[in-house]
């Protein structure tokens, strides 16, 4: 099992230090109100023309890289 | 910098793994995100630990830039417009782009361009078998922002309130976080 420790000693020790990545990534942010609102809103539109194409330009990538993956 | 032609053809991906040489892969250039350091010294620890899988590009042998995903979701808070099915809070699933860096040697060249398409490629593909109806990404700076949009992102409307500069972290406070999305449908 990876954590053995009690979290008390476990947080401090250097095992714990080597095992944890020190760079985070920049958390997703809880949207509320206002923001929520306009979220839930965009995301009901219907796609535009660009977007369309977008996946279809990214389907076809993947599917041609997928087969030279080395 | 580079003049070798980019197509398709000579692109390839990999899974990073303990064995890829990366000591001639160099993204420091306008790197205040920290891409460079994190290839190097993080990335595999993260895959060891399953927090993100790094998928690396070559053109032809070289490797030219990495891409770094993971799962995520978007919560949101209860509003007007959402079936009355779910509770006060939803998360939408959604594959988190946390890392791209493109080699200082290789850009502007449609490589981070071409990535960014095999990822939503790879979301929509994951979206098949498991509920995926985003892709998200939080990122910094205008340029970047104009990048994503490029590649069909939209950015999620009022959020990146300006954090409050603490002493000693002045160089973070100055550009806000902005969030991202692409929707799978």
């Amino acid at each position: 099992m990876l954590f053995t420790k009690p979290l008390k000693t476990f947080g401090k020790s250097s095992e714990y230090k080597k095992q944890v990545p020190k760079m985070k990534p920049n958390p997703i942010p809880e949207l509320e109100g206002r923001t929520a609102r306009e979220f839930e809103k965009k995301i009901r539109e219907p796609p535009t023309q660009v977007q369309k194409q977008i996946l279809k330009e990214a389907a076809i990538v993947y599917k041609q890289m997928k087969r030279r993956t080395k | 910098m580079s003049t070798e032609k980019f197509t398709l053809d000579n692109f390839s991906v990999k899974k990073l793994d303990a064995q890829t040489n990366l000591s001639d892969f160099n993204c420091s250039e306008q790197d205040d995100l920290g891409l460079n350091e994190f290839i190097h010294k993080e990335a595999l620890d993260y895959q060891k630990e399953s927090m993100g899988v790094t998928h690396l590009f070559y053109l032809n042998d070289t490797i030219v830039g990495y891409i770094t995903v993971a799962m995520g979701s978007i919560s949101v808070k209860q509003t007007k417009l959402r079936l009355k099915s779910y509770d006060d809070k939803v998360r939408y699933p959604a594959m988190l782009l946390g890392r791209l860096g493109v080699d200082n040697k290789f850009r502007r060249r449609a490589i981070g361009k071409c990535m960014c398409k095999w990822s939503i490629g790879l979301a929509e593909n994951l979206s098949k078998e498991v509920g995926c109806r985003f892709i998200v990404l939080v990122t910094k700076s205008e340029s970047r922002v104009k990048f994503y949009k490029d590649c069909g992102f939209q950015e999620c409307p009022t959020y990146g309130k300006k954090k409050k500069e603490k002493n000693g972290d002045s160089q973070r406070g100055k550009e806000e976080n902005r969030m991202m999305y692409f929707q799978m449908f």
